[in-house]
């Protein structure tokens, strides 16, 4: 090993920590928005969850998924509420209950990929709806 | 001063144009507006003024504001170009650019060789290296016996400082990397590619969080 390969393990160095603040992830959650119906979203929130091999539990429009790690050491859950901000307009918030934060990541995104036909996408007619801009999964 | 709610956005002292920003570096216009949110957060963590300085960007960096480490220091120090003393909105996105994956490895190389030129002479000496082993092994509370510090440098120098004046210039840099790929590998940040997933930002902000904080019982659906 020489000297520049042990330098590059500093934790200084390691800007991904950036990323990766506690407090940040609890005010900045993961969340998009759908026009389907409650009923139709927990279900494909089921359904999808089921298809990536995670434990399914809802309760109240409250949605706990459970599995293994990406590397199968640990525990990785999360947790999914669904709100009605407006008449057909749902709010589905997503949030990391145990687990690596970069797994939830890595989740997070393979999560919305299937769940892209219950996902409501900003377009310019719609726009009208007051959301003026608003980040779905993908950009 | 500090930053103002989104609606009032342009008035954050650290802002600065999105579209502006997004033309000079690897980042698109959400991508930047994205980093925003990033930015606000690590700018408003002690002092709420916009900007960046030393201890936020610790306490970013290591859960720890007080937590000094040579290496952050040299990132602090390359991310603020012009010696301010903190780190604003346009220093930040520029400097994150060269960690995004599809930017060049020439980049990433010129900003490592930088990184490692401690006092800026155009040249990695031997005492940089043995200082910034120093300093790494004290992270992890390790302590190497001076000699056996000795024979590491030797063994790097001698894979690295191929005309042995006892530097490392820049080019001897670029081989040395071209060679040991796995160097490079703290110069790229693939969450960058995902930055608009992981920091989604809603223009009705405020609005939003007083709905979600009442739970709000969904009329169409069974129970």
């Amino acid at each position: 090993m020489n000297a520049f390969e042990m330098i590059t393990l500093s934790q200084g160095l390691n800007l991904s920590s950036l990323f990766d603040r506690q407090q940040d992830f609890i005010k900045r959650q993961t969340r998009f928005v759908s026009r389907k119906s409650a009923k139709v979203i927990i279900s494909s929130i089921e359904a999808v969850a089921g298809s990536m091999g995670l434990k399914v539990h809802t309760r109240n429009f409250k949605t706990r998924l459970e599995g293994l790690s990406a590397n199968k050491a640990g525990q990785f859950a999360a947790v999914i509420e669904v709100y009605e901000v407006a008449p057909s307009l749902f709010l589905v918030d997503v949030r990391k209950a145990a687990g690596d934060t970069l797994d939830y990541h890595k989740f997070y995104r393979s999560f919305c990929k299937k769940l892209e036909h219950i996902i409501w996408k900003p377009t310019e007619s719609n726009a009208k709806h007051g959301l003026l801009r608003t980040k779905s999964c993908d950009s | 001063m500090g930053c103002l709610p989104s609606s009032q956005r342009k008035q954050c002292s650290g802002y600065q144009d999105p579209v502006a920003l997004a033309s000079q570096t690897a980042f698109s216009v959400s991508e930047v507006e994205a980093l925003f949110e990033l930015y606000k957060s690590i700018s408003g963590s002690v002092i709420d003024d916009g900007l960046i300085n030393k201890e936020e960007f610790q306490l970013a960096l290591f859960k720890n504001r007080k937590k000094e480490n040579l290496f952050a220091n040299r990132i602090f120090d390359l991310f603020d170009v012009k010696h301010k003393g903190f780190i604003d909105f346009g220093d930040f996105v520029r400097a994150l650019s060269i960690f995004h994956p599809k930017v060049s490895q020439e980049d990433k190389i010129n900003f490592s060789f930088k990184l490692y030129d401690l006092d800026g002479t155009g040249f990695i000496e031997r005492h940089e290296v043995k200082q910034m082993l120093i300093a790494l092994l004290g992270e992890s509370e390790m302590k190497l016996a001076d000699e056996t510090i000795e024979i590491i440098l030797d063994k790097t120098f001698l894979q690295a400082d191929v005309n042995g004046d006892g530097k490392i210039d820049k080019i001897e840099w670029q081989n040395f990397v071209s060679r040991n790929p796995s160097l490079l590998k703290i110069m790229t940040l693939p969450y960058l590619r995902d930055i608009t997933t992981t920091f989604p930002s809603f223009v009705f902000n405020t609005a939003v969080e007083e709905i979600v904080t009442k739970e709000v019982v969904c009329e169409n659906c069974d129970n």
